[in-house]
């Protein structure tokens, strides 16, 4: 929003979320709600509907991540697709230890070819599924892939997604 | 005798990410995931003792040969350290003898536990290190650390601009308060001109009646300043403003002064506002007046210029209007008109280098400059705009209460005025009688619903902003019982347009009499259909 809009615009948001300048503090826990507030009106003030908005953030995550000071985490979690992903458990559990509070997620990787990877996602919290397309999308950006990628299957608290790489 | 674990290759990578196995002659023949995921030399058949340097748990400083320690390792719990000899890797661990030499049973070992510069992931540590959380523990902490120093620069910036705002802000007051003074200066003299000539001087009248507009404009200004209006200046030809307000800039002087204008800019136009141009020229005759107590006389000469002021490049077509006022009277030296321009230093609110300061922050705003020169007798200010490409708009004709439309009603209306201003509500009483209105003062809303009890009446005509209960408030109660009344508000600000109903009519203070009187009558007019 920043980014896209400026800071007056982000403001507004800030308003019209009640969020306070201490609210948003890296490495403090915030309740899902507050994102999807956020991001609901973001979304508007953007002009995107809001799962739109979701998907469009978490690519942006994944950027902002690796510009920021967490930048050589990214580095330390994986190179390659492949390796981020089989690493992400083990740092989100590293991270755990220093945010007791965070749900983080689990993601394992089912299949892989060299043309097709299929991640299961599990969570218990829900609604983020446009979210993690936007990530992997995002992560695929960092490690020069291109693709696409979709929901495969859901089930119960598992969702399937398929990551379709641009390869020879 | 069977071993008492199998243990395939797999589990063995898993729990030793950089495991070496060798043969007798320490000859390597298989290595761990570690080396296989990127280039190194630790590849089967590579001789160990080439590839790195040793050193193992003792403490007489001896270190033997890595041929004789490694078998004098092999099956105990001494820890096995080995130093990469062409990079900064470092590996520990123990030794296993088997059938065909030794396995090295080795993980890595982070040279710092800093994540940069080093090019080790994850997976490069087996899944019980506890190098892995450490790591991330350490890089997040080092994130949080570099963002709270941004946080802290981001912060120290924000609040050396808020102290900045705040000191342009004060000197922004300062330059208003003065500004207004000034036209009060100029409105009381023509006030007293105009009671001793018994009412005629037209002069006068046109000179209150612009320096009203002014203000009004200021007024306008400040709006924008603090938000409450979004205005962009449009240009405006310098020298037809200058001429349409030369009466009212000679009325901010005595008699005994003469003020001529010679205009030579063809048509250039400025983008500045007209009311700012027109008090910064009142400022500097009001400065030329205090420097002349025996009269004298001020020309105003405009003209185009290649030249910009100082710091400025020169341009190839006249793209600055230079306005320059000269008065003839009592030089001032090259010092006096430093300290008058310096902000640093001190000025009075009441002196002279004041004015003159807030038109150089004036014209600096606009992308020009002041300049004063100390003459052989006077001095010269040279004001530095630069020209706009677009054309301004036609100066406003005044328009003079001689010109109103009369109000057109077919019987008297009857008038509420509620007004917490004693003497605005008095003019505004009188006003509206002088109009054939009948008009009953009300100064708050008290009184307002007290005449509603005793009279009936079609227009109630209120303030907004009073003490107790606002004008909205009143409006609505009155509505409600007394449905057919027609109801305009006034007021300097916009009221939440929430509270307002559609059919209510608004007037910006300060009034434009012209546009009260035709309010009226409308409202009057709708009341009688």
């Amino acid at each position: 929003m920043l980014d896209r809009l400026g800071p007056a615009a982000w403001a507004k948001v800030e308003r019209e979320t009640n969020t306070g300048p201490a609210d948003l503090i890296s490495l403090c826990v915030y309740d899902d709600s507050k994102t999807i507030a956020l991001i609901s009106a973001s979304a508007t003030h953007l002009g995107l509907p809001v799962e739109e908005a979701l998907r469009v953030f978490g690519r942006y995550w994944v950027r902002f991540a690796e510009l920021s000071s967490f930048g050589p985490i990214m580095d330390f979690t994986g190179q390659d697709l492949v390796t981020f992903i089989n690493n992400l458990d083990r740092m989100h559990r590293s991270v755990v230890l220093a945010m007791p509070d965070a749900r983080v997620p689990s993601f394992t990787l089912m299949e892989e070819t060299r043309k097709r990877l299929l991640v299961r996602y599990r969570s218990d919290r829900t609604g983020l599924e446009t979210f993690v397309i936007g990530l992997l999308e995002g992560l695929m950006d960092r490690l020069n892939e291109t693709g696409s990628v979709e929901v495969a299957g859901r089930a119960g608290n598992t969702i399937d997604f398929a990551i379709h790489l641009d390869r020879d | 005798m069977q071993p008492a674990v199998t243990i395939r290759e797999s589990q063995l990578g898993a729990l030793f990410r950089a495991y070496i196995k060798v043969d007798a002659e320490l000859v390597v023949i298989a290595v761990g995931p570690f080396f296989l995921s990127r280039e190194t030399e630790v590849v089967p058949g590579a001789q160990l003792t080439e590839l790195f340097s040793l050193r193992y748990d003792r403490e007489d400083g001896q270190a033997p040969p890595m041929e004789a320690a490694i078998p004098a390792m092999a099956d105990t719990p001494e820890r096995l350290e080995l130093f990469c000899k062409s990079k900064n890797i470092r590996l520990a661990g123990i030794v296993f003898s088997a059938d065909d030499g030794f396995l090295l049973a080795l993980n890595i070992v982070p040279e710092d536990f800093i994540i940069e510069g080093q090019g080790l992931h994850i997976s490069d540590f087996s899944q019980i290190d506890a190098s892995v959380p450490a790591l991330t523990l350490i890089g997040m902490q080092r994130a949080l650390l570099a963002e709270a120093r941004q946080a802290a620069i981001d912060l120290a910036n924000a609040q050396s601009e808020a102290l900045e705002l705040l000191d342009r802000t004060q000197r922004l007051g300062s330059y208003i308060v003065h500004d207004l003074t000034n036209y009060l200066s100029i409105i009381r003299l023509n006030v007293a001109n105009l009671a001793r000539s018994g009412g005629s001087a037209d002069a006068s009248r046109s000179a209150i009646e612009a320096a009203t507009r002014h203000v009004s404009d200021l007024v306008l200004s400040l709006e924008r300043l603090t938000g409450h209006r979004n205005v962009e200046a449009t240009p405006i030809p310098v020298d037809e403003t200058i001429r349409s307000n030369l009466a009212f800039l000679a009325a901010a002087l005595p008699a005994d002064f003469t003020l001529d204008f010679i205009g030579g800019t063809a048509g250039a136009a400025v983008r500045v506002g007209r009311t700012e141009l027109v008090h910064m020229l009142t400022n500097v005759i009001v400065h030329a007046r205090g420097a002349m107590p025996d009269g004298g006389s001020i020309t105003i000469s405009t003209y185009r210029s290649n030249e910009g002021p100082e710091g400025h490049s020169k341009t190839s077509q006249g793209e600055w209007t230079v306005i320059k006022v000269i008065h003839d009277r009592r030089g001032i030296d090259d010092e006096a008109v430093r300290l008058m321009l310096d902000p640093q230093a001190l000025a009075r609110p009441d002196g002279a280098e004041f004015a003159l300061r807030s038109m150089r922050t004036w014209a600096r705003s606009t992308g020009g400059d002041v300049k004063i020169s100390s003459l052989p007798a006077g001095t010269e200010i040279c004001i530095h705009l630069p020209i706009s490409d677009e054309v301004g708009g036609a100066e406003p004709v005044l328009v003079t209460t001689a010109g109103l439309a009369k109000p057109q009603t077919a019987r008297t209306a009857r008038v509420l005025v509620v007004e917490d201003e004693i003497h605005a509500l008095d003019a505004m009483i009188e006003i509206l009688r002088r109009e054939g209105y009948a008009a009953t003062p009300a100064a708050n809303a008290a009184q307002a619903i007290e005449a509603l009890a005793d009279d009936d009446f079609d227009i109630l005509l209120t303030d907004v902003v009073m003490p107790e209960r606002s004008g909205v408030e009143l409006a609505h109660e009155v509505e409600a019982r007394h449905p057919r009344i027609g109801i305009i508000l006034m007021s300097g600000y916009l009221p939440d347009e929430s509270l307002l109903r559609p059919h209510w009519r608004m007037l910006r203070k300060p009034l434009d009499i012209s546009l009260l009187s035709q309010t009226l009558a409308a409202t009057h007019a709708k009341l009688a259909v």
